[in-house]
């Protein structure tokens, strides 16, 4: 059977290697969000072209119209994800602030965010204890 | 490329520093942008990889990134492991 599983740190966050063609980046599978979100370097790395608009909010944050690619060759393992769209936001720079406890952003080093329409027709099953994302048919 | 990018050629990586697994790779270059060539992988995990380029930047690997996809490599960028605690992520949008 086809491994179906990307592997992450047990109980932390499921950053996990997806592979776009030939690179294979960092990306964030969010169950908390209902839109992908993908880095602006990694559209001009990819070379997409954009399409569309999006509004996207976050806790605590007001809207933010986004600019929005297709993206339709993304390997979980060796799950293809089927075609989705993701906004283009920067998942690094941006989250940088002066809140009371000083400037931070997310340090996560991820350049991809697969929301819940990155993830459709797949079943997902988190084992945070192991560390891994089983993605099932 | 500007001057943020410290990267080894195709050359040196493999005969300065070989392959290593992933996570080694990020605790060696912590806070950093980590360019490597995948060596081994497990149907689409990658496992190992050589060391291709690192930066603070990432927009400094853009470049090379880019030249070694031309050349048909199976590329990683990944990010090294913080050096030091910062606050909890609750949720990633901005």
């Amino acid at each position: 059977m086809p491994r179906n599983w990307a592997s992450f740190p047990s109980f932390s966050l499921p950053v996990i290697a997806v592979q776009i063609g030939n690179r294979t980046v960092r990306a964030l599978a969010d169950t908390g969000a209902a839109q992908s979100l993908i880095d602006p370097q990694l559209v001009r790395q990819l070379g997409f072209t954009t399409a569309g608009t999006q509004l996207i909010v976050g806790l605590g944050t007001t809207p933010l119209l986004v600019r929005l690619v297709t993206l339709d060759s993304v390997m979980v393992g060796r799950c293809p994800l089927h075609s989705f769209m993701a906004g283009i936001t920067d998942l690094w720079r941006d989250c940088v602030g002066a809140g009371p406890l000083g400037p931070s952003h997310l340090r996560l080093g991820i350049q991809l965010v697969l929301g819940i329409n990155a993830f459709r027709r797949y079943r997902l099953q988190f084992d945070l204890a192991e560390g891994r994302l089983y993605l099932l048919v | 490329m500007s001057g943020d990018a410290q990267h080894s050629s195709q050359s040196e990586g493999p005969l300065h520093q070989g392959a290593q697994p992933i996570h080694v790779w990020e605790a060696q270059y912590p806070d950093t942008w980590i360019l490597l060539e995948i060596t081994e992988e497990d149907e689409g995990e990658p496992i190992s990889g050589l060391l291709l380029a690192t930066a603070t930047n990432v927009g400094d690997l853009q470049d090379i990134w880019r030249a070694y996809n031309d050349k048909g490599v199976l590329t990683m960028l990944t990010y090294g492991c913080p050096s030091e605690p910062h606050p909890k992520v609750v949720i990633c949008a901005t």
